[in-house]
């Protein structure tokens, strides 16, 4: 149970890191607060009945966008002092460290959402038909990004065009989530689709439990070179 | 053994190339509605082989080359320079979809762009890749470059396969892209396939040729290697 | 007992040429070793490939001891965190849970009573280094690698590391150190390994003379 201590022992810290500098979060919350009111206003400030058709597309991109911003953010106090390194260099188990930065960033994310998705709603004068299965496919999209982030993050920690690498990769890894998303949205604010919201629930969760599986397998066989 | 078979396959190209050309040109007849346009769907359909097959082959030789022990040097190093040379073909087949999916989309539905489930597929394949390279011409030329690399090779493969079924499955009614119908007429159906073939033969060509200089890459360095080596024992004591 | 690491003509490569070329050495456990050579010899290499952060590209290389705490040029440590919770949190990853008392204890020892819940980023470069080193001493590693352990230390916190050094050896740690002051080495070395151009100059138990004698092999094997 190495693991589950480790996990622990590094989502401490980086909650109580945040919550001293609350770096992460401000950066996130404030570009993503930005990107709504932009989105809203290029989107509805003419066509203004069009709200609903917009507001999926403009909730799933400040999603994407601002999770991006965050990952550099999050992991350069990874990157001072060399001390990921320093963690790597105990027998901390990889998996363990992996996913409590998982966790970390997923809840850094989840926070800023709870802002700024009411306000998309607000801007774009949407209601929430199916409020539980939207924030189902919220969080699962998110933690699918998150994955992908961190992973990619982590190891290109010291990658000296990192702030390019990053959204490269991390956008066509995240258009599964943005299809599934853009429709569950689309659903819950009410548009009438021919569709089933479970079908792409199932979709989501199972791209999470693949990425899952594969970025654990991954950081592990990266840091262990 | 080795360069025979390559050399062989060079030249069968060679032949191919013309002779597949002639064909599209010469021998396959003018499609009634689309005339000439229609020509570039002997290629279009090509380039979306190699793009998928690179590709396909890119994620699994980088799956195979995650998965093995370091001490495993020997088929590491072929399964990386296989995933490059695929990735890289790949790349090429992408950016030959990339521009004939729009013409031919123009053609005929009118529109340069759609987000008809190929063209979506390809474009975020496309965009996938690129990153692929990216990633290895930027973060150093080690084996880090070469794990983190075939990381994002190896999440492809279930992101593309995520986007497949998303578009093209659950889609709803897309157009129906024209060939099925139109290779109807005679001598069309012969030139499909000897362009396909052709253009495949090329994919792997290329993919070998580029394996291959990754592989000499990897020599070189270990020769260098022993030079040094060789240049300490005679100066050193 | 068995060596701690045997290296038997160790190879490594930087950038297609040998920074560490046919290294052939024993470490002893429950001994220190003294890694002396200019800057450019491999010490840092040595101590690097010791402690897992790279590979050799030659010969064989065997590790008797899971668990190696590595004391680098970096200090590895939060800047944001206190040097207590620093400790607390490494202490963790190490597999250890030791009580906040036992902490205290270990912070007092290295001198930074005072200084416990304060941050790092307050600390000076000496205090950051003395709780760099208290790190390796709340891990559960029977052997520390330790590359130039004496930066940012004053003359009185060099003497304080000699005594933590040597109370470790006394304990059974087995510990490899890599230095350029000949003070360091006659503190704390039972042996001295000289390396120039990345190859072992010489291996020098500890006698009369032998600082003096493995700075002069360094300093010739550069020339």
């Amino acid at each position: 149970m190495k693991a589950l201590g480790d996990y622990m022992a590094v989502l401490q810290k980086d909650l109580r890191l945040e919550l001293r500098s609350r770096e992460v979060i401000y950066s996130i919350l404030l570009f993503s607060v930005l990107a709504v009111v932009i989105l809203a206003f290029g989107f509805t400030w003419v066509s203004k009945n069009r709200n609903a058709t917009y507001a999926p597309g403009a909730l799933w991109l400040t999603v994407l966008f601002s999770a991006t911003t965050g990952f550099n953010r999050f992991f350069d106090r990874e990157k001072e002092n060399a001390v990921f390194q320093g963690i790597l260099l105990t027998p901390v188990s990889r998996a363990g460290l992996f996913l409590a930065k998982v966790t970390a960033q997923l809840l850094f994310i989840l926070m800023t959402e709870v802002v700024f998705v009411p306000l998309i709603l607000m801007f774009f004068n949407v209601g929430l038909a199916l409020p539980g299965i939207f924030l189902a496919e919220l969080i699962l999209g998110t933690v699918a990004i998150v994955l992908v982030g961190t992973l990619f993050a982590a190891l290109l920690m010291n990658a000296r065009v990192r702030d390019v690498l990053l959204p490269i990769i991390i956008f066509p890894l995240s258009i599964p989530i943005l299809l599934a998303g853009i429709k569950v949205s689309t659903l819950a604010f009410g548009a009438p689709l021919a569709e089933d919201p479970m079908k792409w629930l199932h979709f989501s969760a199972g791209y999470d439990i693949i990425l899952l599986i594969l970025t654990v397998f991954i950081f592990e066989k990266a840091v262990d070179l | 053994m080795k360069r025979w078979t390559f050399l062989t396959l060079g030249v069968l190209v060679l032949l191919l190339m013309p002779a597949a050309l002639g064909m599209i040109f010469f021998y396959a007849p003018l499609e009634r509605t689309m005339g000439v346009i229609q020509k570039i769907f002997y290629f279009h359909v090509g380039y979306a082989a190699m793009m998928m097959f690179g590709f396909g082959i890119c994620g699994i030789a980088s799956l195979v080359y995650l998965s093995l022990p370091r001490a495993k040097a020997d088929v590491r190093m072929y399964a990386d320079a296989i995933a490059v040379g695929a990735a890289e073909v790949g790349l090429v087949g992408g950016a030959g979809v990339m521009i004939m999916g729009p013409l031919w989309a123009h053609e005929a539905w009118g529109t340069y762009w759609t987000w008809e489930p190929r063209l979506t597929l390809s474009l975020v394949a496309f965009f996938m890749f690129l990153a692929y390279m990216a990633l290895r011409s930027f973060s150093g030329k080690g084996d880090y470059a070469r794990v983190v690399s075939a990381g994002l090779a190896v999440l492809g493969l279930p992101a593309l396969y995520f986007i497949h079924v998303a578009v093209s499955k659950w889609g709803g009614a897309h157009p129906r892209v024209v060939f099925t119908g139109g290779l109807k007429s005679g001598g069309m159906k012969e030139t499909f396939f000897m362009a396909l073939g052709t253009m495949l033969l090329t994919g792997v060509l290329l993919g070998w040729l580029r394996a291959w200089v990754e592989v000499q890459q990897v020599r070189m360095s270990n020769l260098i290697m022993r030079v040094d080596a060789l240049r300490r024992e005679v100066t050193d004591e | 007992m068995p060596e701690v690491f045997n290296l038997d003509e160790v190879g490594v490569v930087f950038d297609h040429r040998y920074a560490l070329y046919r290294i052939s050495l024993a470490f002893p456990p429950g001994a220190a070793t003294v890694v002396v050579g200019e800057n450019g010899a491999g010490k840092s290499t040595l101590l690097s490939l010791l402690a897992g952060r790279l590979h050799h590209h030659a010969g064989t290389m065997q590790k008797n001891e899971a668990l190696v705490g590595y004391l680098g040029h970096e200090l590895m440590l939060y800047e944001d965190l206190t040097g207590m919770e620093n400790l607390a949190f490494f202490a963790r990853l190490w597999g250890r849970a030791p009580e906040r008392s036992e902490l205290a204890e270990v912070l007092d020892a290295v001198g930074l009573s005072g200084s416990h819940d304060k941050v790092v980023r307050a600390y000076s470069r000496g205090m950051k280094q003395r709780l760099a080193v208290s790190k390796l001493m709340v891990s559960n590693s029977r052997v520390w690698l330790m590359d130039e352990p004496t930066t940012g230390l004053d003359s009185r916190g060099r003497k304080w590391l000699y005594n933590v050094i040597r109370d470790a050896v006394s304990s059974g740690v087995t510990v490899v150190a890599a230095s350029h002051i000949p003070a360091f080495v006659q503190a704390v070395a039972d042996r001295v390994v000289v390396l120039a151009r990345g190859r072992v100059r010489g291996v020098l138990p500890r006698g009369d003379g032998f600082v003096d004698q493995a700075f002069e092999m360094a300093g010739e094997g550069g020339a």
